[in-house]
Parts: structure tokens; C-alpha cells; sequence
């Protein structure tokens, strides 16, 4: 029994014991399968998704900065910016992370001259971000960046900075220096360049720094863009235009000028304008390039189709007289009137007094398919090609849809949309003899180490009309200006052809009475003309006709170029393959008097003697054009020869510059000026040494003194009268 | 020196536990430099090797401290440190919100991580009494109470998260001084019925089916149980109609987030996110030592403290992950193994709530950072920065190697 016991409790503790073993075992199975848990889903976080968090973190931590291309600038035609981009920085601060706010501020006062509170007070400001300065010059801030407080977060900018000129044309970028208008839109590719980038690292504490050893890629500046423009030009054209809307009370106006041999557009205005460093000032109305986007019925100006056709097909001669009805003519249920009544007038007259009657008498006389075949020579109804954003083709319409009074209208300038632009080329087209210029306002392309990428050249679209056609209708226009309705547009100095228009503005699908296009289109000089200019008001409220809103406004930036410009202005526009005015002048006289050219060396003598439209032979070798002079010339100075004629001149041995002395110190002689025009006059008698007195104001020379052939002195005096 | 026998002392050396705590404290300063390298400052890193210093004394005169001494001076240690941490709600400082520390000589100090171990001894030294009957209901109350307070003394700092570890080890230490296991079923049915109710009606379905089964498996009295499962499946759907009809959204967001915060990964679950990231970047190998970007470039929030694991996983890839989970495991199942070799119910029950203690920490703080616990500011044991923290788990595990020093006297009950 006590065995038994004694077993059953060796039993119990037997049981006990397995019991406890058994518990402790199943704790340990628990947290083994607790451990084999977290392995489990440590494997799937760290093995399975770990290239998702990978890719993750590295979202967090690591970022590309873009770094901006510096834009190309935009220059006009002498390399003057008329858009630039500079880089500026703005400051801000995290007052949270700023260190010692007593410093920064006192750097910030010393370099913006600001007062040491200004900046402590934003400094205490309890947010984390605060601007401290902005849009400060690259040159200002790279002290303070370089000083690298703690807190402080400097951000690069770029600004667009514009010339303010031609805003029109040129446009705009957005805040985010993207191309948005004008050229700068059309033009955008070019000039943006291609932006880097740096991969930078940043804190959870938002610290930023480049990663060491990453990528990264430079940025690449824009191209530059040189434009046919000329910023002088476009300034005084700008304030001319300005001054001439504010005097005839017009809403809008449009002045172009172009180099007529080239199609070189000098200046486009536009106004009203807007403050193109201002992003606020822009209106939709005012950002419009109006010469190229808006068409309107041209009125008078367009007689320039009727007169060019009559001419070519030889219908009519200047002095042919037509009866101009008195002002009133009846085709069909509908009456063209005049605004001059005239009666028997010669063609000259009536294109000079703009007479509507003529106009439509002639243009019927023309017949349909010569004037339409005119109006598509001088490229109306489709685009010109200028490469400026948003140019418009206007509207000609097809013979087949004309009406009965088609004809007559468009012979005055009705039933046609045209933009300034077209007409402006139309009429540089008559200037340029007949050939008709594709008009350009990009000159070249060219990359940031100054390598031309692309260029523009002056290209003839087609003749619009035979060179004699052109020299004729050009004598009309320039009756226009010298005794008819554009009398206005005179330049002092220079003689004009152009041509007046007063149209009703046709908006909205109507006429609306009292709104009116006032213009003035026209040339100079009219002999050999140079620049094509535009000038087109709209809705003039103080008298709308051409010849009082547009006309003025064309003479007076007629006058300031010539004025402003003078000579250079001539070596700009004329090319070395081109006569100078002088030359032009020259070209009229069929027979020139010798000068005497002994003395002079033989540069000297070239020039003188190609001044005087004459060649020259030489009896001598020629070594040193600079050092032998002229010891003889074949014909003698003062006889009258045929131009081009080619003298024989002697030259004085090379090398012997000593026995040359000798022999010219015979005092040269006095060549006979007069007859000469006063500036080429005055330019042979300084040429000599000669102290000119002038007497007179223009004209040719009708007396001279010292008399021809009498030996002259250097810096001796000479008279010149002259025959104005 | 309380040495019985005459072996040399190298003997009673617990190898295995001393090896896995240097081991773990080892990984802990690794991780604690490459935050402090990324932080641009070192202090923190020498601030804890001096407290693994200071700790080590610490644990070495506890090692050698009688073993009766612990059983003896249970409730006077318990009763200075709740003084602690009253103290500390009058004289303590605040970080981070909560009063949670206290000044001396300089060195800052959070009692409540120390009180975590006394709250544990004086348990069960009063669970182990023979007087002690834990089926009677007022030594329930005493032994709920004795952990209890120093909670609520906690909750008042406010740290909610450190209040909550205690609750780790009351039930398993109840449970091993003989209170029925059942009854922490009958009693966890209604709270758990009720949180999952809140959370989807499809899981109150399931768990109501899943206690069912394991009360018909027990075999207890049939009422209580029914009741309890009733009363459990009431509080479930009454919570559910609750959160539906009651709560404003903001409010059902708050708490949705909690316990997943992945639902919204910029506010609430933002840590939880940036801890999975950084873990997962951190791959089968890792980064490499002091080369986690979100470490160094301080995108783990708190990674020097409750997200150091982060820092292991993100440098040390899931290979390093795997071998701090291998050394807790291998800590805790030497624990459980000193355990099993006394027979002492005092002992036993301490190295209970250590086990308890840890094991709770290592899951919350893990589990968290990897996405499968909501987020709880907690330590993790021997890793986490923090020097009161570390001195007291070295206290611990000191505890615990003198219990198997002295474990043949302990064999007995």
C-alpha cells in the first residue's frame, strides 16, 4: 500500500513534470512560429518588394534640378539687344533652420541697403518659409550664396529683359520663360536651348545638396536671333506713330518701313503698344502684330493695281485727258463720288487728286483678267511669307464670283482685304523696278559661339511688273506728293512718291458709318528709291483722311530718319554694288567735265575721276597706288567728255618718291567745279586742301573761285556759289 | 560571495544569454553610430556607450547579489520606485510631451523603464506567497493592483506606450501562479469581440465562430461561456453600429489609421510608411554601413529610438534583420529554458515576466516597423538609444543569470 502510494506519487510528479515540460515546450513552438512570422514578412518586405521601395527611397532623397538654359538674345540689325535674358537669384529663408539671424540679417541689410529690423523682423516670423529678397543681380548675391548660412535657400531665376521695342513682333515668355507670342514663341526652339540638370539629394529636414558622383548634364544656351529690324529706326517710328495717333484721335495704328531693295523690314510698329517687361500690362488688343494679322480694305492706296495695269498694257498715257464726271458717277443702281469734283483731267492729275471716277473708268478699261492677273503680281490675297507669327492672307476674290461693279470698286479700293503688310510690299515692289521682294524680319540664326546656323538672304518673289512700267507709275505717285493729295507726306530733302487712302472701316461684316482707315503708303527717294514705307490709322477721329492722319505721321518719320541716320543711314541701306545719291546724281548727265587729278596719288585720283563717272588708262607701271602721284593726264582738266571716257594717266616712278617731289612741286591746279552738284563740289575742293566758303544753300554749282586751272595752295580758300 | 559548491565561477556563467545580450547591444551601438553619423553628431553614440558602462557595473553587482535579496526586498524596491515615479510627475521634465524623466547629476533618467522589472519581481513575489490564493477574488484584485498602479502613474505623463508593456506580463504570470486560463478567455471575449466588431463584421463573424470551437473544445461551464460569447457578440455589433453611425469620419479615420496606418501614408501612417521603406530599400544584403540614405538622410522619424530596427534593415538588409531576430530568439529561449530548470515558483515567475516583458517589445516594435503592428512608441530591447532603457534590460538579464547561477538551489520548490 505505501508502495503503492509511494508509486502514484512518483507517478503524479512524473505527470507534473511532462506537464510543465510539455507547457514550456509549447511557449518555445509559440515563439518560434512568432519569430518565423516576422522572418516571413521581413522576407516579403525586404526580398520581394524591395525594388519598389528601392525605387521608393530613392523618389524621397534624390531629385533632378533642372538647370536653365540661358535664352537667346534677340538683336537688331547692329547687334543692339532688343531681348536679353540675365539671371537673377531670390532669397528666402527658413527662420527655423536659420542659425544665427543677427548675422544674416546684418549681411542682408550691408548689401541691400535696407534697414537691419527689415530683415529681423522676417527672420522671427514663425512659418518656414519667408522671402528675404528677389530678383536680385547674379553679382549682388553671389557673396551671400557663397557664405552659405544655415537656413537660408537662394533659388536662380531667369528674366526676360526686352529693349521695349517692337513689342509686337518680338512677343514674350511666360513666368516660365516659354516663347508665348511673337517671335519669341515662333522662334522658341532656337532660343530656349536645351536645359541640364543636377541630381541632387535632399534631407527629411528638406537640406539640399548635389549627390556626389551623379549624373548630371549642362545646360546649352539658345541660339541668337539678329533681326532685319534697326532698333533706332523702330524707336522713332514707335514714337512718330504714337505722337500721330494721340494728334488724329486714332484707336489703333501700324507703321511699317522696309528696305525696298531688299525686303528688309526696318521697322514694324505697332500701337497701342505695352510695356513688355510688364507681364500685367498685356491686353489681347494690344499684343496683336496688327500689319500682319488684320486685313482691311485698302481704299485709294489700291489704285496703285489699276494704275500699274493701265500702264503696263499701255492703256493710257500721263497726259492722256479723261473726264472725271464732276465727282459723280453712275455704274449700274450704285454712285462712285469724289472727294475733289474735277472735270477734264489729265491721268497724272486725276492719280494725283485721287479720283475715284478715273479710277473705275480705268480700271473697267482694264478689263477682269488683266487687273485680277495685277492684283496676284503684287501678291494680294495670299501671305507674303514674312516670318513673323500669325500673318493672314487677306481676301481676292476669284473673277467668277466679281459682281458687275467688281471691277470699278476694286479699281478704288473696295471688294479687297488686304493686310498693311501686303499693300506696303505691293508698293516696294513698284520702287524696287518692278521686283518684288519676299519681305523678311529674321536676318540670321546664329548658335551661342557665333556660328550661323541658318540666314536669311533678299530673294525676289517675282516682277510684279516691267521696269519701265515701274519708273512710270512711279512719276504718278510722286505727282501725288509734289502736287495732290499727299502733299503731306513730304520729306525735306528728299522727294516721295506715295499715295493716299481713306476707306470706311469695314468691321463685323459692315460698314460703319464714321470709322474710317486712314493711310499713307509710299517711297523715297522717288528717283531711286530706298525705303517702302506704311503708315495706316485706325478710326482717326480728328479728320480721317490719309492725307491728314497717315500722310503727316509718314513725313515726319521720313524727316527724323533722314536726319537722325544722314549718312551712314545711305552706306547702311546701299550696298557697295549699288550707286551712292551721288552717283545716282551722275548718272543723269550723259557728258562730264575733266578733272585734274596731277598732284594727287593715284588712290586719290580714282576716286575722283570714278565720282566723275570716267575710267582712266595708265601710261606707267602702277607699283604703289599710295605713294606715286599723277605727273600727267591726257585730257586736260576742264574739257567735257563723254562719261566713262578712260584718260591716260602717268604716274610718277615707284621708289622715286624724291624726283616726284620735284617734279609736282608745281602747285596743282584748280579743277573746275562748277556745274557740279554742291555736295559732290565740295567734297572734290576738300579733297584738294582747299578751305570751302559756301555761298547758298543747294542746288549745283553756278560759280567757282579760284577759276579753273589757276594753281591753288593747300588750305587755301575756295568760293563756291551755289544756284539755291 | 552566496557560492554552494565549489565549481569555478566561469560555470554558472549563463554563456549563451551573456553572448546574445553583448551581441544585441553590439548591433544596438552599430545602428546608434550610423544614426548619429548621418545626425552629423556623435554625442549620442558615446552618451549610450557610457551608459552600456555604467550598466554593466549595474548588472554585475545584481548578478552577485544573493538570490533571496531579490525575493526579500521585492516590495521595498517596489515601493521606492512607484515613489520614483510620482516623483517624476512633480519634479520631472518634459520630452516629447509626456513627463516622463528625471534629473540626477546631470544624466537623465525615466524610472518607468526600471519599474517595468520591480512592477515584475514584487508580482511575483506576491503570487508566489503561499499565502497567495489567485482563484480567490481579492488576491486577483491585489496582483491586478500591484500592476495597475505604476499604469496609471504612467498614464498620467502621459505615456501610453510604455503604460501599455505592463499589461505583457500580468497574464502569462497569473496564468503560471494558477488562475485559470479560462477565465482570461471569458473575461478578453467581450473587450476583443468588441474591438473587432468595430473594425469589420465579417472578423466578429469569424472569431465568434472560431471561440465557439474552442469552448466547446474546453469543456467549462456551459452558461459562462455562453454568456460571454453572447455578451461578446452584443458588444461587437453594437461597436460596429457605432463606429458607422456615431463617429464622425475624421474620427473613424483616426482610429482606422492606427491600427493600419498605411491607409494614409502622408499624416498618420507616415512613419509607419517611411519604416517600410527604408527596411524594403534595404534589400537581401543592404546598404551597407553608413550608407542607408533614408538613415543617413534622416527620413526615419525617431530612428534612434523606436525605429532603430529601420537602421538594421535598411544598412544590414534582411540578412542582418533575420540575425537580430535569431539573437532575440535564442535570448528568449534560454529564458524559458533557465524556466524550466528551476523549480522555484518566485523564479520561475520572474523570468516569466522577463520573457514576458521582451517578448512583448520585440513583437510591438518589429511588427510595427515592418507593417504588421500599428504604430507604438515602444523601445526595442538592447538596441534602441535610450540609457535607462538599456540599464534596465541589463538589470534584467543580470536577474536572470543569477537565477541560473543559483539554479540548484532553486530546483526545489
Amino acid at each position: 500500500m505505501e508502495e503503492f502510494r509511494e508509486a502514484k506519487k512518483q507517478e503524479k510528479l512524473q505527470a507534473r513534470l511532462s506537464e510543465e515540460k510539455l507547457r514550456a515546450a509549447i511557449v518555445a513552438a509559440g515563439l518560434l512560429l512568432l519569430a518565423a512570422g516576422i522572418v516571413v514578412k521581413l522576407a516579403f518586405v525586404q526580398i520581394l518588394d524591395a525594388a519598389e521601395y528601392r525605387k521608393r527611397a530613392e523618389r524621397q532623397y534624390e531629385y533632378k534640378l533642372p538647370v536653365k538654359a540661358h535664352r537667346g538674345d534677340i538683336l537688331d540689325r547692329n547687334g543692339k539687344r532688343l531681348a536679353t535674358s540675365i539671371t537673377v537669384v531670390s532669397f528666402a529663408a527658413d527662420p527655423k533652420m536659420v542659425e544665427d539671424a543677427d548675422v544674416l540679417a546684418t549681411t542682408f541689410a550691408k548689401a541691400f541697403g535696407k534697414p537691419k529690423a527689415h530683415y529681423q523682423n522676417k527672420l522671427k516670423e514663425k512659418t518656414r518659409f519667408v522671402w528675404l529678397e528677389r530678383n536680385v543681380p547674379q553679382s549682388i548675391a553671389k557673396p551671400i550664396i557663397e557664405a552659405d548660412f544655415a537656413g537660408l535657400i537662394a533659388t536662380k531665376d531667369v528674366h526676360r529683359q526686352y529693349e521695349n521695342l517692337a513689342a509686337q513682333v518680338i512677343g514674350f515668355t511666360d513666368a516660365d520663360g516659354n516663347g508665348i507670342s511673337g517671335l519669341e514663341k515662333m522662334l522658341d526652339k532656337d532660343l530656349r536651348g536645351r536645359d541640364g540638370f543636377m541630381m541632387m539629394q535632399r534631407t527629411a529636414t528638406g537640406k539640399s545638396f548635389p549627390a556626389v558622383g551623379a549624373a548630371s548634364e549642362e545646360a546649352t544656351h539658345g541660339n541668337n536671333v539678329e533681326l532685319t529690324l534697326d532698333a533706332d529706326v523702330q524707336a522713332l517710328v514707335e514714337d512718330e506713330l504714337q505722337k500721330g495717333i494721340e494728334r488724329s484721335g486714332s484707336s489703333a495704328g501700324i507703321a511699317i518701313a522696309m528696305s525696298a531693295r531688299t525686303g528688309e523690314i526696318l521697322a514694324m510698329a505697332n500701337a497701342p503698344d505695352f510695356d513688355m517687361n510688364d507681364k500685367a500690362s498685356f491686353s489681347a488688343d494690344a499684343v496683336r502684330n496688327r500689319a500682319v494679322t488684320d486685313a482691311f480694305e485698302p481704299g485709294s492706296t489700291f489704285k496703285l493695281v489699276m494704275a500699274t495695269a493701265a500702264t503696263d498694257l499701255g492703256l493710257i498715257k500721263p497726259n492722256d485727258k479723261i473726264y472725271a464726271e464732276n465727282g459723280r458717277y453712275r455704274i449700274r443702281d450704285r454712285v462712285i463720288t469724289d472727294h475733289k469734283k474735277l472735270g477734264m483731267v489729265t491721268f497724272t492729275q486725276a492719280v494725283a487728286h485721287s479720283s475715284n471716277v478715273v479710277a473705275a473708268k480705268v480700271g473697267v478699261k482694264i478689263g477682269r483678267e488683266k487687273f485680277y492677273e495685277q492684283m496676284k503680281a503684287f501678291g494680294f490675297g495670299e501671305k507674303t511669307g514674312v516670318d513673323v507669327l500669325g500673318e493672314i492672307s487677306g481676301n481676292v476674290k476669284p473673277t467668277a464670283s466679281w459682281s458687275a461693279i467688281s471691277l470699278p470698286w476694286m479699281a478704288h479700293g473696295y471688294e479687297v482685304l488686304v493686310t498693311p503688310l501686303q499693300l506696303l510690299c505691293a508698293y516696294a515692289a513698284l520702287a524696287n523696278d518692278g521686283a518684288y521682294m519676299r519681305p523678311f524680319v529674321i536676318r540670321k540664326i546664329t548658335s551661342p559661339t557665333g556660328e550661323v546656323l541658318r540666314e536669311n538672304a533678299p530673294k525676289v518673289a517675282r516682277q510684279a511688273m516691267r521696269r519701265e512700267t515701274a519708273k512710270q507709275v512711279r512719276a504718278y505717285f510722286k505727282a501725288v506728293v509734289d502736287s495732290g493729295t499727299g502733299t503731306s507726306a513730304r520729306i525735306e530733302g528728299v522727294s516721295v512718291g506715295g499715295k493716299t487712302g481713306t476707306a470706311q472701316l469695314f468691321t463685323g461684316g459692315s460698314y460703319k458709318s464714321g470709322r474710317y482707315v486712314a493711310s499713307f503708303v509710299g517711297f523715297f527717294p522717288s528717283e531711286q528709291p530706298e525705303i517702302a514705307m506704311l503708315v495706316m490709322m485706325i478710326n482717326p477721329t480728328n479728320g480721317y483722311y490719309g492725307s491728314m492722319a497717315a500722310a503727316p505721321v509718314f513725313s515726319g518719320i521720313g524727316s527724323r530718319m533722314l536726319a537722325t541716320l544722314g549718312e551712314t543711314y545711305r552706306a547702311r541701306f546701299t550696298r557697295a554694288s549699288k550707286p551712292s545719291p551721288e552717283q545716282q546724281f551722275l548718272d543723269t548727265v550723259q557728258t562730264v567735265v575733266m578733272p585734274s587729278v596731277t598732284g594727287l596719288t593715284a588712290d586719290e585720283a580714282k576716286a575722283l575721276l570714278r565720282l566723275h563717272k570716267l575710267d582712266f588708262g595708265r601710261e606707267n607701271n602702277l607699283v604703289d597706288a599710295k605713294e606715286q602721284v599723277v605727273v600727267w593726264q591726257s585730257i586736260e582738266a576742264g574739257k567735257r567728255v563723254a562719261v566713262w571716257s578712260k584718260p591716260l594717266l602717268r604716274f610718277s616712278e615707284a621708289g622715286a618718291t624724291e624726283s616726284a617731289s620735284i617734279e609736282t612741286t608745281k602747285p596743282p591746279k584748280m579743277p573746275l567745279l562748277t556745274g557740279l552738284r554742291g555736295d559732290r563740289a565740295i567734297f572734290a575742293a576738300a579733297n584738294l586742301g582747299l578751305n570751302v566758303q559756301l555761298l547758298g544753300k543747294s542746288g549745283k554749282v553756278i560759280a567757282q573761285s579760284p577759276k579753273a586751272g589757276e594753281p591753288i595752295k593747300q588750305g587755301e580758300s575756295c568760293s563756291l556759289t551755289l544756284s539755291n | 560571495m552566496m557560492i554552494s559548491d565549489d565549481n569555478p565561477q566561469w560555470k554558472h556563467l549563463d554563456f549563451v544569454l551573456l553572448g546574445a545580450t553583448l551581441m544585441l547591444v553590439s548591433i544596438g551601438l552599430t545602428a546608434i553610430y550610423s544614426v548619429s553619423h548621418g545626425a552629423g553628431n556623435m554625442s549620442n553614440f558615446y552618451k549610450q556607450v557610457l551608459w552600456f558602462g555604467v550598466g554593466s557595473i549595474a548588472a554585475l553587482i545584481v548578478y552577485f547579489l544573493p538570490y533571496r535579496a531579490f525575493h526579500d526586498w521585492a516590495y521595498p524596491v517596489y515601493f521606492v520606485s512607484m515613489l520614483a515615479l510620482a516623483v517624476v510627475l512633480i519634479l520631472g521634465k518634459k520630452v516629447a510631451g509626456s513627463l516622463s524623466w528625471i534629473s540626477i547629476a546631470g544624466a537623465s533618467f525615466q524610472p518607468s523603464e526600471l519599474t517595468k522589472f520591480t512592477t515584475i519581481i514584487a508580482l511575483a513575489r506576491f503570487l508566489s506567497d503561499r499565502s497567495t490564493d489567485i482563484r480567490t477574488l481579492k488576491d486577483f484584485g491585489i496582483a491586478i493592483g500591484i500592476v495597475l498602479l505604476p499604469v496609471t502613474l504612467i498614464m498620467l505623463q502621459p505615456d501610453t506606450g510604455t503604460a501599455l508593456t505592463y499589461l505583457t506580463f500580468i497574464v502569462p504570470m497569473i496564468v503560471l501562479a494558477g488562475f485559470e486560463f479560462y477565465y482570461i478567455l471569458i473575461i478578453s471575449v467581450p473587450l476583443v469581440f468588441a474591438l473587432v466588431g468595430f473594425i469589420n463584421l465579417y472578423g466578429l463573424a469569424a472569431i465568434a465562430v472560431a471561440s465557439l470551437l474552442v469552448f466547446i473544445g474546453m469543456q467549462r461551464t456551459l452558461w459562462l461561456s455562453i454568456v460571454a460569447l453572447g455578451s461578446g457578440v452584443f458588444f461587437g455589433i453594437m461597436t460596429n453600429i457605432y463606429a458607422v453611425r456615431v463617429l464622425k469620419p475624421h474620427q473613424l479615420k483616426r482610429i482606422k489609421t492606427f491600427i493600419d496606418p498605411m491607409s494614409d501614408p502622408q499624416g498618420a501612417g507616415y512613419n509607419a510608411l517611411q519604416a517600410k521603406v527604408a527596411i524594403g530599400s534595404g534589400g537581401l544584403f543592404g546598404k551597407g554601413f553608413l550608407q542607408g540614405t533614408q538613415t543617413q538622410l534622416r527620413f526615419i522619424p525617431a530612428q534612434w529610438t523606436d525605429f532603430i530596427f529601420c537602421v538594421i534593415g535598411e544598412e544590414f538588409g534582411f540578412i542582418g534583420c533575420a540575425i537580430v531576430v535569431l539573437t532575440y530568439l535564442i535570448l528568449l529561449l534560454r529564458l524559458i529554458n533557465i524556466g524550466a530548470m528551476v523549480k522555484n515558483k518566485f523564479a520561475l515567475l520572474v523570468i516569466a515576466g522577463i520573457v514576458s516583458i521582451f517578448l512583448g517589445h520585440i513583437v510591438v516594435n518589429i511588427g510595427m516597423t515592418i507593417g504588421l503592428m500599428p504604430v507604438i512608441g515602444i523601445p526595442l530591447p538592447f538596441l534602441s538609444y535610450g540609457g535607462s532603457a538599456l540599464l534596465a534590460n541589463l538589470l534584467a538579464i543580470a536577474v536572470a543569470m543569477n537565477i541560473y547561477r543559483n539554479r540548484r538551489d532553486l530546483s526545489f520548490s
